[in-house]
C-alpha cells in the first residue's frame, strides 16, 4: 500500500492518548499529543532516561514524577511501557494539583526518579511500599498507581493487536520516511511565513527576566534565550523550555498535529546554563510549570508576531489565576484561564471553566459564590480581547487560601494596532475596605471576607470605526 | 395494549438526521423495507405511500424512533426559551461550555435573586416581587417556555418548588430539573435545559409520523421508542437522541460484545458491558446514564483531499448528506464514500439502487485525478489510486476500530457492513452481520420487550 505514512500516522494519533507520546529505543520521537505544553521536552527526556538506564522488555513499566528526568510538577507522573521490542509509550497522568511556594524540589513532594514499578509481569510491590512510606506520598498512591497500571497494560496491548489485524508493520524504513516527510512540511510551513529576527524581554512578578532572541530563515528557527536572568524564585527545566518551545511554533505554523523528531528538528533552542529556563536540582518547579511556562509562551507568540507582523494578533493573557482552598481536612485547586486575543479578523475567545461545581465547592468548603462571570472588556476595539473570568466568593468560616499567577507587572510591547487586556488581580474586601492582594500568595481568611479573582483579558485589535 | 411479545407484523419508523427507514416486520424477518433521505424527500408522502404500496400488510403495531444530531439540535436552540437561574450564577453554564454551542443564548438567562447555602439554610429569600419582575422581563421578551435552575435545590427545594408554582400559574411552560446527580448542578441543569429544548423538536416529528399512520394503525398501538436512561420515571425527549442506534447496542446483551454500527450517517463503536452517567455532549456535561459509545474518527461522509504531506488523506470534516457525496450527483467536495460508488454491494443497499448517479461518479474521479497532479505523489493509474484510497480507508476503520474496542468479541453491522467488510478479515473474535436494517429490528424487539415487562 502506498499510503503506509497516512496509516501510521492516524495508528499512532488513535493510540497515544492524551499528554503522550511514542518514541523509538533509539530515540525517535513518532507522535506527541498534549495538552500540556511542556510533553514534546519532557517526555522524550523520560524516555532516553529510561532507555539509558533500564533494559526494558515488552510489558515493562517504569515510573516517575521527578523533573530533573523528564518528569513536570510532583503531582504528575509518568508510565514509561515498552509496548514492542522497539517502541516505548510514555503516559502522563495526574494525581493531585495543588500550589507550592516551597524553594526546594525536595519540600514540595515525593520526588520519584525512574523507578521500574512492573518488570516481567509482575508489579513491584516493594518499592509501592516504600514510596507510601514516604511523609510527602499523597494518600491513597498505592492504589492509584495499580489503577493506572491495569489500564496502560490494557491498552498497550492493543497496539500490536492492532498491527495484527490490519497486517501493518512498523518498519524503521517506514519510520525514517514518515520523519522525512513531517521535517520538510513543517520547514515549508516555516518558509511559506515572514523572515526575519527579533529580541523580546519578558519580565515575571517575581523579578526573572526571559531574554529571548529569535531568528527565523532558510526553514529553521533558532531561539537563543541569551541574557535571561538566573532563578530567584521561578525555575522551569531544561527539557520543559525545549517542550513549551516546540508547542508554541507547532501551533503557530499548524503542524503540531505531527509532533514528531522530524518537525523538531527544524527549531533549534539554546539556553545558557544557570538561567531559570535551565533549573538545576533541588531549585523547585511548581511555579515554574505555570507562571513559568506562561512567561516562555508570552515571550515566543510577541517574537513570532513580530516577525510575522502583518498577521498580527493581540497577546493572550496565558497565565491563569491558580486558587487553592484548604482546610484541616481537605483542600482543592482550581483555575480561572484567561481570555485569548483578538487579530484583525476575530475577537479573542473567552475564557472557559473546566467542570467547575459551585454546588460542590459549596459542599466541601466554607465558602458561598457570589458570582461568578465573564470579566468586563473593551468593547471599543475593532474587535474585542476575550474576557478572564471574574469569581467573587464570601469566606463563611476561617479558611486558608492560596493563589498564583503572574505576568501582571510585564508590559509587552506591541504594534498600534495591539493591545494588551486587563491584567489578573486579586481583591480583598474586608470592613468595607478593599485590599489589593497581588499576583500570588497564600493567607488565611476571615468570616465575612469577600475575595475577588480576576483572569487576564485578551488582547483587542484596532481602533473602533466610529459611525456617523 | 396487548403484553404479549411480537409475533405479528409490526410497522417500524427510524427517523436519523437524514435518512428515514420504514420497515415491515413479522416474526423478527423484514417483510417489507424503504429507505428515504427525509432531509429532501417528504417523510409523511413518502411513509402513506409505503403502506400503501401493500395493502395486504396490516401491522399491529407501529414503533418510532427518532434520532437529533447535533446540526439538528443546534438548529433548534435558536427557539426562544428563557433560563431562570440563581442570580450570581446565571453565566455559569456558559463558561463551563468546552466549545462555542451553548444550551440556552446569553440574552435568555434570566437571573433570580434567590439563594440556598449548602447547609439547605435560606440566605436569600424569594420574594414575590421578585417572581414578578422575572415574570415581566420573561413576558417583554415573549418567553413562553422556561427552566428553572437554582442553587442547592436538591437541598432544599422550597424555592424552586414556589418558582414552579409561580410560573406554571403565569402560563409558562415550566421545566424543572430532576435531581439524579446532587453533586454537581451542571450536568443535571443541562439535561433539563436540553430536554425542554427539543421537547417541541421532537413532539413536531412524532405528529408527522402519526398522521401518516392515520387510517393505518389505531393511535393507542404507536409507541415511541426510548432508550437508556432508566433512572428518569418518566422518559424525557433527551432519551430520543440516543434512540436507535443504543438499540443496537442493547440488543446485544446477553454478553457484553462490542458492536461497530457502519451506518450510512455515522460510524459508531458501542462498548458492550461499559456505562457512563455522565454524556460529554457538545453542549457539555450532561446527566444521562448510556452504553458508553464512540463516534470513531473516520465517518462515511468524511472528506477526502491533501494532507500536510500534499498526499490523499481524510480530513476532519464531515461533508453530511445535504448535498452528501459526491455520487449522488449533488456533492462539491470527495467523501470517503465516493471511494465505494461502483462497489457492487453498495449500489445494492436498500434506497441507493437507482440513486447513483453515474455523472457524479465521473466528477469524482475527475476531481480526484485533478488532485493527483498536484499531489506529492502522483499516480497516473487511476484504478491503482482507488483501489490504494480504499485500502488505507478499510485499514484505517479497523485500527481505530481495534485501538478502541475492550471486548474480546466485536459484531459488525449495519447498511455499510457488507462494503467494508474486508476491513475485518484478521480481526480476532470479530464477524459480520451484513443484514440491513438491524436498527429497524432491534427497535421494535426492544419495545416489545419493554411492553412485555410492562
Amino acid at each position: 500500500m502506498n499510503y503506509q505514512i497516512e496509516l501510521l500516522s492516524s495508528l499512532l494519533h488513535d493510540f497515544i492518548g492524551s499528554n503522550s507520546t511514542i518514541m523509538t529505543f533509539t530515540g525517535d520521537i513518532l507522535a506527541v499529543n498534549g495538552p500540556q505544553p511542556d510533553i514534546g521536552g519532557t517526555l522524550p527526556v523520560a524516555g532516553k532516561t529510561v532507555g539509558q538506564y533500564f533494559k526494558l522488555e515488552e510489558g515493562d513499566v517504569v515510573l516517575l514524577n521527578d523533573p530533573y528526568s523528564g518528569g513536570s510538577t510532583l503531582g504528575e507522573f509518568t508510565f514509561v511501557v515498552a509496548v514492542s521490542d522497539d517502541l516505548l509509550w510514555l503516559t502522563r497522568r495526574s494525581l493531585t494539583q495543588f500550589l507550592s511556594f516551597e524553594n526546594s524540589i525536595e519540600k514540595e513532594g515525593l520526588r520519584i526518579p525512574p523507578t521500574p514499578i512492573r518488570q516481567k509481569g509482575q508489579v513491584n510491590e516493594a518499592i509501592l511500599q516504600a514510596m507510601m512510606a514516604h511523609p510527602a506520598c499523597p494518600s491513597g498512591f498505592s492504589q492509584w498507581v495499580q489503577n493506572q497500571l491495569k489500564e496502560i497494560l490494557n491498552h498497550s496491548i492493543k497496539l500490536q493487536k492492532t498491527l495484527d489485524a490490519t497486517g501493518f508493520s512498523i518498519t524503521s524504513d517506514l519510520i525514517e520516511s514518515y520523519l522525512l516527510l513531517s521535517r520538510k512540511a513543517a520547514a515549508q510551513r516555516i518558509n511559506e511565513g515572514a523572515f526575519g529576527e527579533t529580541r523580546v524581554d519578558v519580565r515575571l512578578d517575581t523579578g526573572e527576566l526571559l531574554r529571548l532572541n529569535m531568528d527565523i530563515h532558510e526553514s529553521q528557527i533558532r531561539i537563543d534565550f541569551g541574557g535571561t536572568s538566573a532563578t530567584q524564585t521561578i525555575a522551569l527545566t531544561e527539557a520543559a523550555t525545549y517542550g513549551v518551545c516546540l508547542s508554541t511554533i507547532g501551533r503557530f505554523y499548524g503542524f503540531n498535529q505531527i509532533g514528531n523528531s522530524g518537525t523538531f528538528s527544524v527549531v533549534q533552542v539554546t539556553k545558557p546554563s544557570g538561567c531559570w529556563l535551565n533549573a538545576k536540582y533541588p531549585a523547585a518547579v511548581q511555579r515554574g510549570f505555570h507562571t513559568g511556562v506562561s512567561a516562555l509562551i508570552r515571550g515566543l507568540e510577541l517574537a513570532l508576531n513580530q516577525i510575522h507582523f502583518k498577521e498580527e494578533k493581540s497577546p493572550d493573557s496565558h497565565c491563569a489565576v491558580k486558587i487553592e482552598l484548604r482546610t484541616s481536612q481537605q483542600r482543592v485547586a482550581f483555575d480561572l484561564p484567561g481570555g485569548q486575543g483578538a487579530n484583525s479578523k476575530k475577537p479573542g475567545r473567552s475564557a472557559r471553566l473546566k467542570n467547575f461545581s459551585i454546588e460542590k465547592l459549596e459542599k466541601e468548603f466554607p465558602i458561598q459564590v457570589l458570582n461568578i462571570e465573564s470579566r468586563a472588556r473593551d468593547l471599543t476595539a475593532k474587535t474585542a480581547g476575550g474576557s478572564g473570568i471574574e469569581l467573587r466568593v464570601k469566606i463563611l468560616a476561617p479558611l486558608e487560601v492560596l493563589w498564583m499567577t503572574d505576568l501582571t507587572a510585564h508590559c509587552s510591547k506591541l504594534t498600534k494596532e495591539c493591545t494588551a487586556g486587563e491584567i489578573s488581580e486579586t481583591f480583598l474586601f474586608r470592613d468595607g475596605k478593599e485590599q489589593n492582594l497581588g499576583s500570588s500568595g497564600q493567607k488565611s481568611f476571615a468570616t465575612d471576607d469577600i475575595l475577588v479573582f480576576r483572569s487576564g483579558n485578551g488582547g483587542s485589535f484596532g481602533k473602533a470605526t466610529q459611525v456617523l | 395494549m396487548h403484553n404479549k411479545p411480537i409475533l405479528g407484523l409490526s410497522l417500524s419508523v427510524n427517523i436519523g438526521e437524514y435518512f428515514a427507514e420504514f420497515a415491515l416486520i413479522e416474526n423478527l424477518e423484514i417483510r417489507s423495507r424503504k429507505r428515504i433521505q427525509h432531509s429532501r424527500e417528504n417523510l409523511k408522502q413518502n411513509l402513506v405511500s409505503f403502506l400503501q404500496m401493500q395493502p395486504e400488510l396490516k401491522p399491529q403495531l407501529a414503533v418510532i424512533a427518532i434520532r437529533f444530531s447535533k446540526r439538528v439540535i443546534d438548529a433548534q436552540l435558536n427557539e426562544k426559551m428563557g433560563h431562570v437561574i440563581t442570580a450570581g450564577t446565571h453565566q455559569s453554564p456558559r463558561l463551563n461550555s468546552q466549545t462555542q454551542s451553548n444550551l440556552t443564548h446569553d440574552d435568555l438567562f434570566v437571573p433570580l435573586q434567590e439563594r440556598i447555602l449548602a447547609t439547605g439554610k435560606v440566605y436569600l429569600g424569594l420574594t414575590d416581587e421578585e417572581l414578578e419582575r422575572a415574570k415581566t422581563e420573561l413576558q417583554e421578551s415573549k418567553i413562553k417556555k422556561i427552566t428553572l435552575s437554582l442553587m442547592h435545590s436538591g437541598r432544599n427545594p422550597i424555592h424552586l418548588n414556589k418558582a414552579q408554582k409561580f410560573f406554571t400559574s403565569a402560563g409558562f411552560e415550566v421545566f424543572v430539573p430532576m435531581q439524579i446527580d446532587i453533586q454537581q448542578e451542571l450536568p443535571t441543569w443541562n439535561r433539563n435545559v436540553l430536554s425542554a429544548q427539543i421537547q417541541s423538536l421532537y413532539d413536531d416529528r412524532l405528529k408527522e409520523v402519526r398522521e401518516a399512520l392515520q387510517g393505518f394503525i389505531p393511535d393507542e398501538q404507536i409507541v415511541s421508542y426510548t432508550t437508556g436512561d432508566e433512572s428518569s420515571p418518566e422518559p424525557q425527549p433527551l432519551q430520543r437522541v440516543f434512540s436507535s442506534l443504543q438499540a443496537v447496542a442493547n440488543s446485544q446483551a446477553s454478553e457484553p460484545v462490542d458492536v461497530l454500527f457502519l451506518g450510512l450517517e455515522k460510524f459508531v463503536l458501542f462498548i458492550g458491558g461499559a456505562h457512563s452517567k455522565i454524556w460529554k455532549s457538545p453542549w457539555g456535561e450532561i446527566s444521562f446514564h448510556h452504553q458508553k459509545q464512540i463516534e470513531l474518527q473516520l465517518q462515511p461522509t468524511q472528506c477526502l483531499a491533501l494532507n500536510v504531506f500534499g498526499r490523499f488523506d481524510f480530513t476532519k470534516q464531515e461533508e453530511g448528506w445535504d448535498p452528501g457525496p459526491m455520487l449522488l450527483g449533488r456533492g462539491q467536495k470527495m467523501t470517503l464514500l465516493d471511494l465505494w460508488a461502483e462497489n457492487v454491494k453498495f449500489k445494492k443497499i436498500t434506497g441507493f439502487e437507482d440513486r447513483v448517479q453515474a455523472a457524479g461518479i465521473q466528477r469524482f474521479k475527475n476531481a480526484l485525478y485533478a488532485l493527483t497532479k498536484v499531489s506529492s505523489s502522483p499516480q497516473a493509474d487511476q484504478v491503482l489510486l482507488l483501489k490504494e484510497l480504499q485500502s488505507l480507508m478499510l485499514n484505517k476503520l479497523c485500527a481505530e476500530t481495534q485501538i478502541h474496542r475492550e471486548n474480546k468479541k466485536l459484531l459488525v453491522m449495519g447498511p455499510l457492513a457488507s462494503v467494508l467488510a474486508n476491513a475485518f478479515k484478521k480481526s480476532p473474535g470479530t464477524s459480520v452481520d451484513t443484514e440491513d436494517f438491524k436498527e429497524s429490528f432491534a427497535i421494535v424487539k426492544t419495545a416489545d420487550q419493554k411492553r412485555v415487562s410492562k
